[in-house]
């Protein structure tokens, strides 16, 4: 079985004027869940659209598994795909469309039919083969598709938002399902979604596309907890922003000073110069409310309070600026109240300190 | 598929039917002003000249004014019940004419209104009448059998648009307090009249162009332009002659049917694309 | 059912019947025994049928329509096809141009066409011959077999022929069965209305027939002008018979609903 190994060497792509992507370089190694992450307009389905052939790079190569296929057609590309629309070919059963792709790779009729079982059988729609593609659910099209993509072996799969479509309930049903089956068979996924939350369910790996460029690649984890800049912090996840200076900063961490509150912070991040203006960021599940005198951290005061289940949202006004503070709720506890002065406090290592994005 | 530029060749057929079009109108062109001593307009003015070739001239436009107002007044209702009952049959009950040849649908009218045709027989039988009554070779022929012919024009244009109008429209003027007649002439109406215009725009021109139906209900007497040019060419082979009335059909079609695309543009001028089109 | 919808279906159904009446007006007139148009006919007969039928000249005359129709609709249809993939899928230079010339024909009244494609046949040396006849009634099709292909191409998802791409298929397979299996319906349904559309045309045809070479409207025509037989009322009969079967073949192709839709 081919390892599934993508690389994407300095690849940029211009439209006339308009970057796409620029010099974009991704390594995606063999059997990996890897999610393009980013806003639409990023430039995330342009790049999984090169790697599928669909757009020639104006600058670049793209590698599969040590061959150069940028300039291969698509159809001689060891990949498979599921489109955002699915394109179920309407004149044929389904059957007819997960057979598709064997029968042009010379497969016999009887053996393709057998591996199209096989492959419904493995997306939980054995039996399925004669329904009609307008006859089938919108979950159960997007098992077919599944199938017809994987049935041919590919060495990478590219996924273009395939679940877009999908209520939330049968769409978390569906990323569950596809991790299960991309652990499986033990295929490259590559998976374009602008759902951060769909990202981190599902991904080994996540690259986080901006403007045409990758921001961060990491394990969502990573990304989460050690956000690269600020797009990667705000774009994943709720964030707070604070200002601050540096005091001193090693390889081990960086110590910063809040502006405005003067609050000494031990923050994460690379090495600064002392002096320097960076942006603190700490997510709102990291901190916690204390009553005031309990402790070092911010005071403020609660003015908004939502409840929204499993978590409390808070905001408390710091100096004049608004934080967000998520706590997780448990029942014993009433919190507390729009009004009341709290004080924040967050573990050590908590918040991330990142190049400022004002000079 | 990509499309390269190599693609661009595929078109070439379709390009060759446009210049053989082209080359004909050309020739039509040069036709109309070659004189007997090089290029000339002795064709026009010998056509604006002559009295009973501009009595023809204003009839053929009369008769497509007369045409058109009673298409667009009756196809309108026609469309409006379609749209309410959308079933295949009515569907094919106005398409089906369309794709009966022109000369059948026009020869139905001559059984019809000929001197022995239904209508004169059924009117002495009854004893209305004891001489049969000239139904056709007069205006009256004439427009009956071209509304017949091209309403199912005008009905399709109508209901195009009609079909498109969203449903919670008037329900929503309703909501607002409007009356039924308040919602037909305040939303209805308004939305559909670019549908009104084209059916228009089309039974106009229609009608201009038309030589069957004049020839065989308006006969000799009721010459409109599309008739005349069939004598011009076939009956006196006059081709400079008929080329002129061709051209000056067309320029005057081309005039009459502005206030009709006038009328669109105004319709649509607050519509996503309506100042384009 | 309250006044005003009984108004209006009442309104609807007077003018079906005016619609239709001369039609059917025709066909009952094709069955009377007598020698000439009569009504309400004195009873039953076939024999303009027998008469009809048993003519080498109605024959000739509806043999020669339907292969004018059949060459015609198929030649625009391929043409059509050919420039509408092109149009649909890149750009074209000059493409609004384009498309207003390919609805000229329709867009000129129909006389001042009729004269245009004249001096175009006379111009190339064609009239009175079938190939003359043949060019005239491609590009007086051209406009309703263009739009119906473009509609169908446009409707047609390219993301099904990338689709197939990634499965394997070379650009000829994806052709023959993703976009020809697709977008077949428009095609069928551009060809039998162009066939009709030219089975039917008298009025260009009328200038370009020759001495023993005329078609079968065209015939219609001439006889309608020279006597009142029923034998034109027989063979308006067998001509709207063919139709029939045809717009029956269309719906069950595509359904006739496409014809409304088209003409938005």
């Amino acid at each position: 079985m081919p390892a599934g190994e993508v690389q994407v060497d300095r690849v940029m792509k211009r439209y006339g004027p308009v970057q796409a992507v620029q010099n974009v370089s991704l390594n995606v190694r063999g059997a990996e869940f890897l999610s393009l992450l980013g806003p639409s307009g990023c430039g995330k389905t342009t790049l999984l659209r090169m790697i599928a052939g669909f757009e020639t790079p104006t600058e670049g190569r793209i590698m599969i598994d040590g061959a150069d296929v940028t300039k291969v057609p698509t159809y001689r590309r060891p990949i498979g795909m599921v489109m955002q629309s699915l394109a179920l070919f309407p004149h044929m059963d389904v059957r007819e469309n997960v057979t598709f792709g064997l029968i042009l790779r010379k497969e016999s009729r009887a053996i393709a039919e057998r591996k199209a079982e096989d492959a419904l059988a493995m997306v939980g729609l054995a039996g399925y083969g004669d329904r009609l593609v307008h006859q089938l659910s919108g979950g159960q099209k997007q098992r077919v598709a599944l199938a017809r993509s994987l049935v041919t072996e590919p060495a990478v799969l590219l996924l273009d938002e395939p679940l877009s479509a999908l209520d939330l309930k049968l769409r978390q049903q569906m990323q569950e399902e596809l991790k299960r089956i991309q652990k499986r068979v033990g295929t490259t996924f590559i998976f374009v979604t602008h759902d951060q939350e769909e990202a981190m369910t599902m991904s080994d790996r996540i690259a986080v596309v901006n403007e045409g460029q990758i921001e961060q690649v990491g394990s969502p984890q990573e990304i989460y907890d050690s956000p690269a800049s600020l797009f990667v912090a705000n774009f994943v996840g709720d964030t707070n922003v604070l200002q601050a200076e540096v005091l001193g900063s090693d390889a081990s961490g960086t110590q910063v000073r809040l502006l405005g509150t003067g609050e000494t912070v031990n923050a994460r991040g690379a090495a600064f110069a002392q002096g320097a203006r960076v942006e603190l960021m700490v997510r709102p599940d990291y901190l916690r409310l204390n009553s005031p005198g309990a402790g070092t951290g911010l005071t403020g005061t609660i003015t908004e309070r939502t409840f929204v289940g499993n978590t409390t949202r808070y905001l408390v006004s710091v100096n004049g600026r608004e934080m967000k503070v998520r706590v997780p709720h448990s029942p014993q506890v009433n919190g507390f109240m729009p009004g009341q002065d709290v004080l924040i406090t967050w573990p050590s290592g908590g918040c991330v300190a990142l190049p400022s994005t004002k000079n | 598929m990509k499309f390269g530029h190599a693609t661009l060749l595929l078109l070439l057929p379709c390009v060759g039917l446009l210049i053989g079009m082209l080359t004909g109108v050309g020739s039509l062109v040069i036709q109309a002003f070659a004189g007997s001593q090089g290029p000339s307009i002795a064709n026009f003015t010998e056509f604006t000249s002559r009295p009973e070739v501009v009595g023809v001239f204003w009839y053929t436009h009369e008769v497509a004014l007369i045409v058109t107002l009673i298409c667009v007044f009756f196809s309108y209702p026609l469309a409006v019940f379609m749209a309410m009952r959308p079933r295949l049959i009515y569907l094919i009950l106005i398409l089906l004419p369309l794709m009966v040849s022109i000369v059948v649908r026009t020869y139905g009218w001559v059984v019809l209104l000929g001197p022995r045709g239904l209508v004169n027989t059924l009117l002495i039988d009854v004893g209305l009448i004891d001489r049969p009554m000239r139904l056709m070779f007069n205006t009256g022929g004439v427009v009956v059998g071209l509304v017949h012919i091209f309403i199912p024009f005008a009905v399709l244009s109508i209901l195009a648009v009609y079909v498109k109008i969203e449903k919670s429209l008037p329900e929503a003027a309703m909501s607002l307090g409007a009356s039924p007649f308040k919602v037909f002439t305040k939303v209805i109406l308004p939305l559909s009249l670019p549908g009104v215009a084209t059916a228009a725009t089309i039974v106009y021109l229609l009608t201009l162009g038309a030589i069957v139906t004049p020839l065989l209900l308006g006969g000799q007497q009721q010459t409109m332009l599309g008739t005349m040019i069939y004598n011009q060419m076939l009956v006196y082979y006059n081709f400079p002659a008929a080329s002129a009335s061709a051209i000056l059909l067309t320029a005057s079609a081309a005039i009459a049917v502005i206030p009709f695309q006038l009328i669109d543009r105004w319709a649509t001028r607050k519509l996503p694309g309506g100042e384009q089109s | 059912m309250k006044l005003g919808p009984a108004l209006l279906t009442s309104f609807a159904f007077a003018a079906f019947l005016f619609i239709l009446a001369p039609i059917l007006i025709v066909v009952m007139a094709s069955f009377t025994p007598r020698g000439y148009l009569d009504f309400p006919p004195q009873g039953l007969s076939l024999k303009w049928y027998a008469e009809v039928l048993g003519s080498w000249v109605w024959l000739r005359a509806f043999m020669f329509s339907v292969a004018l129709a059949f060459v015609a609709a198929t030649a625009t249809t391929f043409i059509c096809f050919l420039a509408a993939l092109v149009t649909t899928r890149r750009r074209v230079p000059g493409k609004s141009l384009f498309e207003l010339l390919v609805q000229l024909p329709l867009l000129l009244p129909h006389a001042a066409l009729a004269m245009a494609l004249f001096s175009l046949v006379l111009f190339i040396g064609l009239r009175g011959t079938f190939m003359g006849l043949v060019i005239a009634h491609l590009i007086v099709v051209m406009p309703f077999v263009y739009s119906p292909i473009v509609n169908g191409l446009r409707q047609h998802d390219l993301s099904l022929e990338e689709a197939a791409m990634t499965l394997g298929a070379d650009p000829v397979t994806i052709f023959r069965k993703i976009t020809l299996p697709m977008i077949r319906p428009a095609l069928v349904s551009a060809f039998l209305f162009s066939f009709i559309v030219s089975f039917d045309e008298v009025t260009v045809s009328v200038f370009l027939i020759g001495v023993d070479l005329t078609t079968l409207p065209v015939k219609i025509l001439s006889d309608i002008q020279a006597s009142a037989s029923p034998a034109i009322a027989a063979v308006s009969t067998l001509l709207m018979c063919l139709t029939l079967a045809m717009v029956y073949v269309v719906n069950r192709f595509v359904g006739i609903r496409m014809f409304v839709e088209n003409r938005a």
